[in-house]
């Protein structure tokens, strides 16, 4: 499902720093993996380079076999649009939208109609617990309420891939494993492939695979 | 504090797009203000310094004829400091290489001692030699019209007989500084000039040896001038005295001064809405920056730095905007300026005109550059003042959301923008006035040009359907029209009976024309607003509306009419109705009525003629050998001068009121977009990874700007019309009105430009989206 090959990202300035080298990848469906690393090992310039927001130096990215390098900024939106679900550290879901219509945003992008879509969000909603907060604005949640309404959001169109970045960075530990064990189990319900980025050991520890990034390369825990 | 002045040099470099853009606005300010307030100086000074020099006249009067020796008596009249008699004499002239008559008035001037008033400054050659009757000084418009210099010969009938005329000189006078002829509306150096000639020259050619007139006065310090001009007017009545007037009824004096106090008005307004466009523009500029630095405001408070230095930080900011938009402002000013004034200087003839960007004029734009920064610091600077470090360094409050009733109906993009405007509704409130005030400049810069279009349409194509009008140098019989009906081409001739009259309603009183009117005259109709005829009444007069708004009469009131020339008898009639024109003040009523009222039978002070075009060649070599005329108008060439004249003014207007309006809505619309674009970045970059494409993203942020910017076209629209019929009213003139047209070609061109600016700051708005760091954007932590 994702195949990353030989991934090199050089930042430019005086440093002219190497943060990822020779990087590969591979993930089937179904397959749920934790990325650590130490700040600045590159962790989320992965994730970038994967979603298509960053272009690589050299290697290749391939979601559902296609190439990624292959696509103009325009493809690469529609594909993130139809493919993949994100969930970011700071939730970044829109405060002026009730908790329905920021889970519903993903299916009007994809033009779904408005009773399927309906349908599938209180769906979505009920699967994440918040099926009573449907009407609700973000402000009247808790911060794990926030996340698992960004949860949703990923979710609801079924992508093949979701990427979360940090996701219970700004969470306190009971709300983390609660959203942790959540994003899991909707991944894996799903058949979808997820890439965990985190830095704590105990979120790590949710995947199937746990994958250290260092020196520019990623390898396996432990190995 | 040399930390601060770095921040602040960083600050300015990173918003430096947002800097630039109010900057412009600023120095558009400064331009229009040092333009125009430069140009409007410069016609008072020149106006004042000309007068002095001159010593222009205070009171003025013509007669038929006096002998000198009544000079004596005039300098007699109690608070009068100068007296000068002269004779002036209106004629026909043949210019070479032009082969239409042109008109002329010969004025006589002293040249073996100075003139007490009035006084001629050469420009060019040297005053007529004493009593050789060949020779005279040209006015300066008039000369450079046909290229005449000294030795130029210019041909004239003066008493029944051909002069040759050569020209020694070119001069200028503070009696022709707007040169127009008698009874036009716009000056024509083409086909009107003045020229001087020996006083005892010119009185010995056209039959007035000894006697004089034409006299203009001096008033002594402290004299009430309507005292003299009674008093004056009493002295020349056996004289045929046409009533003296004062400086307020010189025509010269009277267009100068109109000219003078709109600019004065156009001086303080237009650079007002620059000011007040731009200290917005600050305003949002340094507010954003506040909200931005809201972390590093507490820091720097918590290191130490007082209240009073932040906020100052923050206020110098706004400084550095308004002194680079003012320096640049100053540079364009003067151009503009300079500019102005020699666009003036083809109309209002002066020694020296000329813009000076002196101390006072710095004055005036340092104070308006501290209210500018005032007004858009200060909002600013007292947040940054009233802000605890403690709560500083919190992040701000957000803005409560509801779930509105109406919204969830609308598209999710159009709920976006409609949020995004409800988040800040001052902000989004003063953008829609600012493009509207941008867009109702340019409909007023554009009215002008439809008003005085109609002007010429209602009176040049409407009203007079003549090919040539002339005046009789004496009012004259029927004979008189016979006379021409016999020159090559005319086809068709009506009689004029225009007598200068002076109309009193109890204290109040005008000095104007009463103008006989014939019910099947086809040449000159008497037409009201909407080019409706005016019917004759069978007793009484009409009233021009704005000569009884002057008189504070209505339909039924009685005035007293004094005819100023012939007969000078008086009567009171009855105002029948009034007609809505759009120039002078007269009054009007059937021929016979004045016929009656001057006690005598049919007489005409002049025609207007039809003639057949093929003979108009003809028809014009016959006009300038004709003797007793004192001038011909010719119709299509007045509508010909009247068209360049609006060409040349209104192409540099509009050019200006256009680039300004421009500028003005693409500085708000990029202004708004750009606070968005960084008040908005997480949501917008969230939107770009959920799958919004960047035109789609870009949509969102400019719908904001689309939906500001539409809805400022139909409140600028309206807001200019307003204006347009202010105008209207305020540059109204007893000497000519201006119409209220707005045309919706005109309406159309305004949002035409406004759209266009915005779209333009908007493409490079969406630019910036294009170079969006998502990255850095979802890194930010909330």
């Amino acid at each position: 499902m994702l195949a990353v090959r030989a991934l090199a990202k050089r930042y430019a300035g005086p440093a002219n720093r190497a943060v990822l080298e020779g990087v590969d990848l591979d993930l089937a469906s179904g397959e749920y993996v934790a990325i650590m690393g130490e700040s600045g090992a590159g962790k989320s310039t992965l994730l970038n380079l994967i979603a298509g927001l960053d272009r690589p130096d050299a290697g290749s990215v391939a979601v559902g076999g296609t190439d990624l390098a292959a696509l103009d900024d325009d493809a690469l939106t529609l594909l993130r649009r139809e493919r993949m679900g994100f969930v970011f550290q700071a939730f970044h879901v829109l405060p002026y939208l009730t908790v329905a219509q920021n889970v519903g945003l993903p299916l009007r992008l994809l033009r779904v109609g408005d009773r399927d879509a309906g349908a599938r969000v209180q769906a979505m909603l009920d699967a994440v617990g918040l099926g009573e907060r449907a009407g609700a604005m973000p402000r009247e949640l808790s911060g794990g309420e926030v996340q698992r309404v960004a949860i949703a959001r990923a979710l609801v169109h079924r992508p093949m891939l979701v990427l979360a970045d940090e996701p219970t960075g700004n969470l306190d530990p009971d709300s983390a494993a609660a959203v942790l064990a959540l994003l899991r189990d909707q991944v894996k319900a799903r058949a979808a492939a997820g890439i965990l980025v985190t830095h704590s050991l105990a979120a790590a520890g949710t995947a199937d695979r746990i994958l250290v990034l260092s020196r520019g390369g990623l390898r396996e825990r432990g190995a | 504090m040399r930390t601060l002045r770095r921040a602040l040099r960083r600050d300015l470099v990173r918003m430096a797009a947002q800097v630039a853009t109010a900057a412009l606005v600023v120095a558009c300010g400064v331009a229009v203000l040092a333009g125009m307030f430069g140009t409007w100086q410069a016609l008072a000074r020149a106006q004042r310094e000309f007068y002095a020099d001159a010593r222009f006249a205070d009171v003025f009067a013509s007669l038929t004829r006096a002998p000198r020796a009544v000079e004596a008596t005039l300098a007699a009249v109690d608070g009068v400091a100068a007296v000068r008699a002269r004779v002036a004499v209106d004629v026909v002239l043949d210019v070479p290489g032009l082969a239409e008559p042109a008109s002329g008035r010969l004025v006589g001037v002293r040249v073996d001692a100075p003139e007490p008033l009035n006084r001629v400054v050469l420009r060019a050659g040297r005053l007529p030699a004493p009593r050789r009757a060949g020779e005279a000084v040209a006015s300066e418009a008039f000369a450079q019209a046909h290229g005449l210099r000294p030795g130029d010969a210019v041909g004239a009938v003066i008493g029944g007989r051909l002069w040759a005329l050569v020209v020694v000189g070119i001069g200028l006078s503070p009696e022709f500084v707007y040169e127009i002829a008698p009874g036009a509306l716009v000056p024509d150096a083409r086909h009107f000039g003045v020229l001087w000639m020996d006083e005892d020259a010119l009185a010995a050619a056209s039959g007035r040896d000894g006697a004089f007139n034409d006299v203009a006065l001096a008033l002594a310090p402290g004299a009430r001038a309507e005292q003299v001009v009674a008093d004056v007017d009493a002295l020349l009545a056996p004289y045929g005295g046409r009533g003296a007037y004062g400086r307020d009824d010189h025509v010269s004096h009277r267009y100068l001064t109109d000219e003078i106090a709109q600019n004065r008005v156009t001086a303080t307004w237009l650079p007002a809405v620059f000011f007040a466009v731009a200290a917005f523009l600050v305003a949002v500029t340094l507010g954003r920056l506040v909200a931005m630095q809201r972390l590093q405001i507490g820091a720097l408070r918590a290191f130490g730095y007082t209240r009073g230095e932040v906020a100052a930080h923050y206020a110098s900011f706004a400084l550095a905007i308004v002194a680079v938009g003012g320096v640049a402002g100053l540079a364009a000013g003067t151009g503009l300026g300079a500019l102005l004034t020699r666009l003036y200087r083809d109309f209002y003839r002066f020694p020296e005109l000329a813009f000076r960007l002196d101390a006072e004029l710095l004055a005036v734009v340092a104070a308006a550059l501290a209210a500018v920064a005032v007004a858009g610091a200060a909002g600013a600077s007292a947040r940054v003042a009233a802000l605890a470090p403690a709560d500083a360094m919190r992040p701000p409050t957000p803005p409560v959301y509801r779930a509105g009733r109406l919204l969830p109906r609308l598209p999710a993009s159009a709920r976006m923008v409609a949020r995004a405007l409800a988040r800040r509704p001052f902000a989004s409130a003063a953008g829609v006035a600012g493009i509207a005030v941008g867009l109702a400049l340019l409909v007023v810069g554009f009215y002008f040009r439809d008003a005085l279009e109609v002007l010429l349409h209602a009176q040049f194509e409407m009203a007079r359907r003549e090919d040539v009008a002339v005046v009789f140098r004496e009012p004259s019989g029927p004979q008189a029209l016979h006379a021409l009906a016999r020159l090559p081409g005319v086809t068709r001739v009506e009689g004029e009976r225009a007598e200068p009259v002076r109309v009193a309603a109890g204290h109040r009183v005008r000095r104007t024309v009463l103008v006989g009117v014939a019910p099947d005259d086809e040449l000159a109709r008497l037409l009201d607003r909407h080019g409706r005829a005016v019917p004759l009444p069978a007793q009484g007069v009409l009233l021009s509306a704005k000569l009884a708004e002057g008189l504070y009469v209505r339909p039924g009131a009685a005035v007293d009419v004094e005819l100023l020339g012939g007969t000078r008898r008086a009567g009171r009639v009855v105002v029948a109705g009034l007609v809505d024109d759009w120039t002078g003040l007269a009054l009007w009523a059937p021929r016979e009525v004045v016929d009656r009222l001057a006690g005598e039978g049919p007489r005409f002070t002049g025609a207007r003629l039809r003639a057949d075009r093929d003979a108009l060649a003809d028809l014009y070599r016959s006009l300038k050998e004709t003797p007793g005329l004192a001038a011909v108008a010719l119709r299509e060439q007045t509508v010909a001068t009247f068209r360049a004249i609006l060409d040349r003014s209104f192409a540099l207007s509009a050019a200006i009121d256009v680039g300004f309006a421009c500028l003005i809505a693409f500085g708000l619309v990029y202004n708004g977009a750009r606070v968005a674009l960084s008040e908005r970045a997480a949501e917008l970059a969230t939107l770009r990874v959920l799958g919004f494409t960047r035109a789609e993203t870009a949509g969102l942020l400019l719908g904001e700007q689309a939906v500001i910017t539409l809805a400022a076209i139909p409140l600028g629209m309206a807001l200019g019309a307003a204006l347009a019929a202010w105008f209207a009213t305020r540059l109204s003139t007893e000497l000519y009105r201006i119409p209220f047209v707005v045309t919706s070609s005109t309406l159309g061109l305004a949002a035409l430009v406004t759209l266009a600016s915005a779209v333009a700051s908007g493409a490079l708005v969406g630019w910036r989206v294009r170079a969006f760091d998502l990255i850095g954007v979802l890194k930010a932590r909330e």
